[in-house]
């Protein structure tokens, strides 16, 4: 060891000699820069694979473009931007996903708001029960509500089953079952919690004297409401808006059921459909328009945080808390509430639950009540699916693929987070570092549809040492993996920032290896960072869809899919008892989740 | 670690091949499996030697009857084989994006889309052909390339309880404002399959036909701006608001749904009928309207290429062109194996064969270079033409 130290033939061999000694005992530049590299080839390469379909000839095409293969085009781009398919293409898709996005934020702004002020601000009673109830629309998957309104409002200008109202003689009009209006509606119940939970924290930083000192100085309510309520939550608002906004530009599962049918189409379905009609050269097109928008969003996020640290509330011990009375408005407002859970929890989940013990859809006759789609050993019309859902191995299956997929990279994602939170964190200062925390961002910039694209077309072909991976189930982990690596590295770096230096110099100093220091005292310190870095990308990702219907083939259904596909072959009841299971599932594992790691997402709200 | 999973499997495959060449070569003179003549022998049980040495055969098929064909095959040859419905798109995205990027799972696609197999899998070698050397004689030599497995027909159906009879006597009729918003049929976009339809109907014999059969309808000749009566047809029918569905189980149920009072028509596979009794619906299939009632589309049979089960693929492949293994595609859609010598089956609920042949178009594979050159412009046609 002390050897080469001490014979030293050259200078600069003696120091690259001496820098090597030092990587063995503190490799976390080394480490550093090879994490890096693979971030590059796992986040970067996917995307500039994507863009560079766009713009070349796809096997297949060459009559088309009158091209070989892989040469430079602008076929496509023309074909999405400038051909007369491109209306249907690009440019209605473009205008619906802008419109749906503007209509959900809003109403998941309100609603939130709303819920939120009420909740954190003021004497409504229920308060400590209504806040976890406030969070469960999101652990849903996010069509859910959407299978629920079509289950009620679904009308004869589409196939399959009538819904509720039909059947029992009422028809409603094209604009409620489907487009616009409902998706706006469903989506923004689903979405509403990121709201909620961003303005009821914003609300509880919130003092309320300096709401009491503008009105001792003789303002007025709305003067203090725009002086001061609305500078001083608008970081909080802008926040929850980007976040609702970026979430509704990559959803596939509500536009699908609901805008498909009529030809509505959004950049995600546009997108799908793209991928299954073969031209991918469109598909990638339409990938970076989406990517493109996503980036963009998240600038003016980062732009408004900017701006945001112009305001510093200097709280202090004297920061005080005072409710507001809600005096007769009480029961209205807990009436209102009350309301809110019922139309995004119970009544969707509840419609759900009925459709899938009739035998047609809202017949209300004691004959028509069965629980075969649950039990039947044989359902003769049921081609594709011929037993009740929990008795056919198709949903064992699919459990056991999501288990195994979305648990091994929830596994990975939580420990490549801390990985980069730990060397991100002891790189400090370096510009190492702050690449480390970039590239591992950079997956979110991507909805997750755009993502699995890239994926699929950086991993369709062996590419020198990396193996083409498509059709296996090592791509479905990996793309997921990386996918939700921005939620596990924010929750490393925060929870490194925590551990000082001080027990590993320690152990240096002891003669410990820089693997042991890993093994023996940080992962210990951080099994519990580890574990919440954990279940967020195992929740998400047992009720993700748009990613895997891309990446997933017809043998290896997921839950998701699975229901997604009985709804597509005609088979409601069967498609709705799936979500109803993923929907137990996930309220299962959060119920673990926030057991093991004692956090809970609306813990603190209720005051 | 997954790839050389993979190429070990490939190594197994091939020694099961070269196990059944030399177990040919004992069973008779047979220089290679399914190279053989049709004078030769063909040895069955070496083939079902050597598919048993296989990884369990993976096969797509447009049809959820695949659950049982499958079953029926493993229990008669103990060959191990897992069967997937999947639509035509799926399975041509799989088998080749599982081709070029070499990760092959699949065995046999039992897939509609004749102009797609024809126009780019085959020549792109994403699969192969195969014709079992026992049956060539007994397939029709212009359905064996690709191998037609199964004859089906897509027909146009109406309510029998809403309506006395069929609502529709000329397919111009699906055209007409009086059927406008209440004509069910799967997405032309989402099925190639009823592009290859419209490509067909665009023939100069058939646009003939559907000019005669429009001057019979409005009793004056069809003024139009398109090429011809097919593509004005495409066009009218685009912009009457068809019901675009995702399945015929959907088509079934929006015209078969009990309690309508002016249910739609729809276009929808024989199979239909079948499932519809259990279902509580009410289905009766048209059997007279001018010019036809609908169209006779093969279901193609071709093995994966590169597969790591060639043997399970050729026997299963063998299977399905038997009375055996057609025979539940048969009582579930009522058609008829392209194998003439399996009996065609009673056709419950569209008579004869001759009347299939007087009533359908049928869509041959002759016609699917033809189709397979047609099928952006007629997709854009129908994209640009719905109102």
């Amino acid at each position: 060891m002390s050897g080469a130290i001490a014979a030293p033939r050259a200078p600069w061999r003696g120091a690259l000699v001496y820098q090597l000694q030092r990587a063995r005992y503190e490799p976390t530049v080394a480490l550093g820069a090879v994490l890096l590299v693979v971030l590059a080839y796992l986040v970067v390469v996917p995307i500039g694979a994507i863009l560079s379909d766009a713009v070349r000839v796809q096997p297949g095409d060459e009559a088309r473009t009158g091209q070989p293969a892989g040469h430079v085009t602008a076929y496509y781009l023309w074909r999405a931007f400038g051909s007369p398919v491109s209306r249907l293409l690009l440019w209605r898709p473009l205008l619906n996903t802008c419109v749906v996005a503007i209509g959900v934020t809003l109403l998941a702004l309100i609603l939130g708001g709303v819920l939120a002020w009420l909740v954190v601000r003021t004497d409504l009673p229920g308060r400590k029960w209504l806040a976890p109830l406030l969070v469960v629309p999101y652990m849903m998957p996010s069509w859910t509500f959407a299978l629920a309104w079509l289950t009620v409002f679904k009308n004869r200008a589409v196939g399959g089953p009538a819904g509720f109202l039909e059947t029992m003689g009422i028809s409603p009009p094209n604009w409620l079952a489907y487009g616009t209006v409902p998706i706006v509606v469903t989506l923004g119940g689903h979405y509403f919690p990121f709201a909620f939970l961003l303005l009821g924290n914003a609300l509880r930083r919130f003092d309320s004297q300096l709401e009491e000192s503008a009105s001792v100085l003789g303002a007025t309510r709305w003067t203090t409401t725009r002086r001061i309520v609305v500078p001083l939550m608008l970081p909080a608002v802008a926040s929850a808006a980007v976040l609702t906004a970026s979430r509704v530009l990559g959803t596939f599962g509500t536009p699908y059921i609901l805008g498909l049918p009529v030809n509505y189409s959004v950049l995600s379905t546009s997108l799908y459909q793209s991928l299954r009609g073969g031209s991918t050269g469109v598909m990638a097109v339409l990938s970076a328009v989406i990517i493109a928008i996503g980036v963009a969003i998240v600038a003016v996020d980062s732009w408004l945080l900017r701006e945001q640290r112009r305001f510093v509330t200097v709280g202090s011990k004297g920061a005080m808390h005072r409710r507001t009375r809600l005096r007769r408005w009480r029961i209205p407002a807990a009436a209102l509430a009350g309301a809110a859970v019922g139309a995004t929890v119970v009544i969707p989940l509840g419609t759900l639950t009925l459709s899938t013990i009739m035998r047609v859809p809202g017949r209300f006759e004691p004959g028509n009540f069965t629980a075969e789609f649950w039990i039947a050993s044989r359902l003769p019309a049921f081609v594709g699916y011929p037993t009740g859902l929990l008795r056919g191995p198709g949903l064992a299956a699919a459990a056991w693929n999501s288990f195994r997929i979305v648990g091994l990279a929830a596994l990975l994602s939580g420990a490549l987070g801390l990985f980069v939170g730990y060397l991100a964190v002891r790189t400090q200062g370096t510009r190492l570092s702050i690449l480390l925390r970039q590239a591992s961002f950079l997956p979110y910039l991507v909805p997750g549809i755009a993502f699995a694209a890239a994926y699929l077309s950086l991993f369709a072909v062996r590419r020198g040492p990396i193996p083409a991976l498509y059709g296996t189930l090592s791509l479905l982990v990996l793309a997921l993996t990386v996918a939700y690596l921005p939620f596990a590295s924010r929750a490393g770096i925060a929870a490194m920032m925590q551990l000082g230096r001080e027990p590993e110099e320690a152990a240096q100093v002891c003669g410990a290896r820089w693997w042991q220091r890993l093994w023996r005292i940080v992962a210990p310190i951080q099994r519990g960072a580890l574990a919440a870095a954990m279940i967020l990308p195992f929740i998400a990702g047992l009720k993700e869809l748009s990613m895997i219907i891309m990446l997933a083939t017809p043998g290896t259904d997921v839950l998701t899919t699975l229901s997604i596909r009985l709804q597509d072959y005609g088979y409601p009841q069967l498609a709705n008892a799936a979500v109803l299971v993923i929907v137990a599932l996930s309220f299962v594992v959060t119920y673990l989740g926030q057991r093991i790691t004692g956090t809970s997402l609306a813990s603190g709200l209720e005051g | 670690m997954l790839v050389m999973m993979a190429s070990r499997s490939r190594t197994l495959a091939l020694a099961g091949a070269i196990l059944a060449l030399v177990l040919c070569g004992q069973g008779g003179a047979v220089p290679l499996l399914g190279r053989a003549t049709a004078a030769a022998p063909f040895d069955l049980a070496a083939l079902v030697a050597a598919a048993k040495k296989e990884p369990p055969l993976v096969t797509l098929n447009n049809s959820g009857v695949v659950k049982d064909i499958v079953a029926n095959f493993t229990a008669k040859y103990g060959v191990k084989a897992v069967g997937t419905k999947a639509d035509s798109l799926t399975q041509v995205q799989q088998v080749s994006r599982e081709v070029q990027s070499g990760n092959v799972k699949l065995g046999v696609l039992s897939i509609e889309d004749g102009a797609l197999v024809q126009g780019r899998l085959i020549p792109q070698h994403f699969v192969d052909n195969w014709v079992p050397p026992d049956m060539l004689d007994s397939i029709p030599k212009k359905w064996q390339n690709p191998l037609v497995q199964i004859w089906d027909a897509k027909v146009v159906a109406y309510n029998p309880t809403s309506y006395g009879a069929c609502p529709i006597t000329n397919i111009w009729d699906l055209t007409d404002p009086a059927w406008r918003g209440k004509v069910a049929l799967r997405d032309p976009l989402e099925t190639p399959e009823e592009i290859t339809w419209f490509s067909w109907l665009t023939t100069e014999d058939n646009a003939r036909k559907l000019a005669a059969a429009y001057q019979r309808r409005y009793g004056s000749p069809l003024q139009t701006k398109e090429k011809n009566a097919g593509y004005d047809f495409i066009v009218r029918l685009a912009a009457n608001q068809p019901i675009l569905t995702k399945s015929d189980d959907d088509s079934a149920s929006a015209v078969g749904a009990p309690g309508q009072t002016q249910p739609p028509v729809g276009i929808m596979s024989l199979g239909k009928f079948a499932e519809a009794p259990p279902k509580g619906q009410k289905l009766a299939p048209c059997k007279s309207v001018l010019p036809w009632i609908g169209y006779a589309y093969p279901r193609y049979a071709v093995i994966a290429h590169n597969t790591p089960s060639p043997n399970a693929a050729r026997l299963y492949v063998h299977y399905l062109m038997t009375a055996e293994g057609a025979a539940p595609t048969i009582n579930q859609h009522g058609g008829f194996s392209a194998n003439l010598d399996v009996p065609p089956g009673q056709h419950e609920y569209l008579g004869s064969h001759a009347f299939w042949e007087k009533n359908l178009v049928f869509l041959d594979p002759t016609g699917n270079d033809r189709a397979w050159q047609m099928r952006d412009a007629l997709s854009d046609l129908w994209r640009l033409s719905r109102r």
